[in-house]
């Protein structure tokens, strides 16, 4: 990991703003901080995963700096092996952001975790937690792994059209939006947190789990958040997962998304344990061909898991959509009852009667041919989102 | 690894006075006495591949305590050679099924039962999240082997040199196999032999407060994680 510190003595002074955060600290990308500075210069900081270009990193600062002569600022680079274009790049949008603010999305699965979060709540209501605080993993610059300020997840609470939330969105790009220490903790707190204010909680889950390099400590942090969560719903939270990012929720991650009260998912959208390289892996391709894509979302997929009604909502991947089904989903979760015992038990059943009716099938397709035959014609996995739903909702149900 | 296998009824003789248990779905339940107080038995047999069925039926057991309002405290005996690697269990949604099971025991905590796991011979990944790791208490035998995954598999999937990955484990336990690991994490809370597990579960019931998840700041007293309690508690104060 190399360092490198710049300071630049300027004139014209920049207007303070809030801290702001652009890109991701992950591979071929970096993260840009930037924070107000009460001088009349401005630093720069780089971190940097690959070692030795320091002649092109001062080329490129001095680039910057001569497009944006201004002092006030602290500027923090995490680099994980951009090109100078890419450095270029963030830098200009980091201070675009600074100056006007995060921008909107339309696509959700394209936007960085804090843009999504911006994009989809309330117009200036997102109040993001720890912001002014990094938090990196402290184990990951031992593996000289480049960190993030924010371990990959971002918090705090917001509003979708009045209605108060906490609200997390993990960072797909970063180490895959895998859980180590701080970036569990970070959503553990979080959870505590809309307990203790009685706030419905969001997560923005895209991730494959825990994060290997921290496999031990993210293990124990899945866990904490699964007692957290449970101990929340019997409080009265209202819980709910949206799973309509590119990684899906695997791992513990998925074990998690199982115990909320309202998934939304989208086509995109896989839910598992285990991924489909995993088991190609151990079991061979003849079992499983990880690379066979319509397989892989038939057997995780968001339109199996919607058809087995293991997700409350289907929707796409317009910011637009899912913004309009998280309001739904708030909506409706006022009515729903706190999590207890015949809630369980009649949960209970319910699994029972998926694994009675899945007779000798192994995934949806298998199954939709073998006893759905009426589905089979409509090409129900390839379809569009809205035929597709409306196939789903004139109650041609597996079940 | 030991070679000397722990079996499901040398563990059981070892810590029961006496015990009446089935085995079914390679899930053994039913109930056992330590001297004169009643514990319930539900837990996996040897090298369990923990899966739908498995999560189903140890669910069913739990379920059952609470209709019949059993409040004694429940004995999670684990053994789990990692979640079941079918395509049929993934299909079926396994998420959901260890999601359930964790319900359920989250139920039991509620309705009274005190939860204690013990690990013999081996716990290893998503599976250890599914039930063992959700009890109040957190027993591993002596000579268990701990892993989420081992260091050649995160050498391989994280194209980290495996030398670096063992020589970072000398002093870190944040990610390399091992009960003493996740006892400094505050993951474990005793590393035991077999006959002092009687005495110490019989400790363990007597405690006052053991519902409340004390892993991150155990994790924090033996220095094995040291941020989480802190972000955690800063979270608590906003």
């Amino acid at each position: 990991m190399d360092k490198y510190e710049y300071i630049f003595v300027l004139q014209k002074q920049f207007k303070k703003d809030r801290i702001t955060k652009v890109g991701v600290a992950g591979s071929g990308n970096l993260e840009v901080v930037i924070k107000p500075l009460n001088r009349e210069q401005t630093t720069v900081i780089v971190y940097t995963a690959v070692t030795g270009f320091k002649s092109t990193w001062d080329e490129v600062i001095k680039r910057f700096i001569d497009e944006y002569p201004y002092a006030g600022l602290h500027i923090e680079l995490h680099d994980a092996g951009a090109i100078p274009s890419v450095v270029s790049l963030r830098l200009r949008q980091a201070m675009e952001t600074y100056q006007k603010g995060y921008h909107q999305k339309a696509n959700y699965t394209e936007a960085t975790a804090r843009n999504r979060i911006y994009s989809l709540v309330d117009e200036d209501s997102f109040n993001e937690f720890l912001l002014d605080k990094d938090t990196p993993s402290p184990t990951l610059p031992q593996l000289n792994i480049q960190i993030e300020s924010d371990d990959g997840v971002i918090i705090g609470t917001a509003q979708f059209n009045g209605t108060k939330v906490a609200i997390a969105s993990q960072q797909k790009d970063f180490i895959g939006g895998s859980v180590g220490e701080v970036h569990g903790a970070k959503i553990n707190g979080l959870t505590n947190y809309a307990t203790k204010h009685q706030l419905p909680l969001i997560l923005l889950i895209d991730s494959g789990g825990v994060r290997l390099q921290e496999a031990n400590v993210g293990e124990i942090e899945i866990s904490e958040i699964i007692r957290s969560i449970l101990e929340a719903r019997s409080a009265g939270v209202k819980t709910i997962g949206v799973v309509c990012g590119t990684n899906g929720a695997y791992g513990g991650m998925g074990i998690i998304s199982g115990i909320l009260d309202y998934l939304i998912v989208n086509q995109g959208a896989r839910i598992g344990v285990s991924g489909a390289e995993v088991i190609q892996a151990v079991q061979g391709t003849e079992v499983l061909d990880s690379r066979d894509r319509p397989l892989v979302w038939r057997i995780y997929g968001g339109r199996t898991r919607y058809l087995q009604k293991a997700a409350q909502a289907y929707t796409s991947n317009k910011i637009s959509d899912i913004r309009a089904t998280i309001i739904d989903a708030l909506q409706s979760l006022q009515k729903h009852p706190v999590l207890s015992l015949e809630q369980i038990q009649a949960e209970h059943k319910l699994l029972q009667k998926r694994i009675d009716a899945a007779k000798n099938c192994h995934e949806q397709g298998e199954w939709i041919a073998q006893y759905a035959p009426d589905l089979k014609q409509y090409d129900i996995f390839n379809c569009s989102d809205n035929q597709f739903l409306s196939l789903a909702q004139k109650g041609i149900h597996d079940d | 690894m030991t070679n000397d296998k722990v079996t499901i009824n040398s563990l059981l003789s070892g810590i029961f006075s006496s015990h009446q248990t089935e085995i079914r779905n390679n899930v053994v339940f039913g109930s056992g006495k330590i001297q004169d107080t009643l514990f319930n038995i539900i837990g996996t047999v040897e090298d369990t591949s923990f899966g739908v069925d498995e999560a189903m039926e140890m669910a069913k057991h739990v379920l059952n305590l609470a209709k019949n309002n059993n409040k004694d405290p429940i004995i999670l005996l684990t053994d789990v050679i990692g979640q079941k690697l079918t395509v049929r269990d993934e299909w079926l949604g396994m998420y959901a099924y260890f999601a359930h099971l964790l319900k359920c025991l989250h139920a039991a905590r509620h309705n009274g039962n005190k939860l204690i796991s013990v690990i013999y011979n081996q716990a290893i990944g998503g599976s250890f999240i599914a039930f063992g790791m959700m009890a109040d208490r957190i027993i591993a035998l002596k000579d268990t082997q701990l892993a989420v995954m081992w260091l050649e598999g995160m050498a391989k999937v994280t194209k980290i040199d495996i030398e670096v990955l063992r020589s970072i484990s000398q002093t870190s336990p944040v990610f390399a196999p091992g009960v003493e690991n996740f006892k400094k994490l505050g993951g474990i809370h005793e590393v035991l032999e077999l006959n002092q597990v009687p005495e110490h579960l019989l400790k363990i019931i007597q405690e006052p407060d053991t519902a409340i998840d004390n892993r991150s700041q155990l994790g924090k007293y033996y220095g094995g994680r040291t941020m989480a309690y802190d972000v955690v508690e800063e979270l608590r104060g906003l």
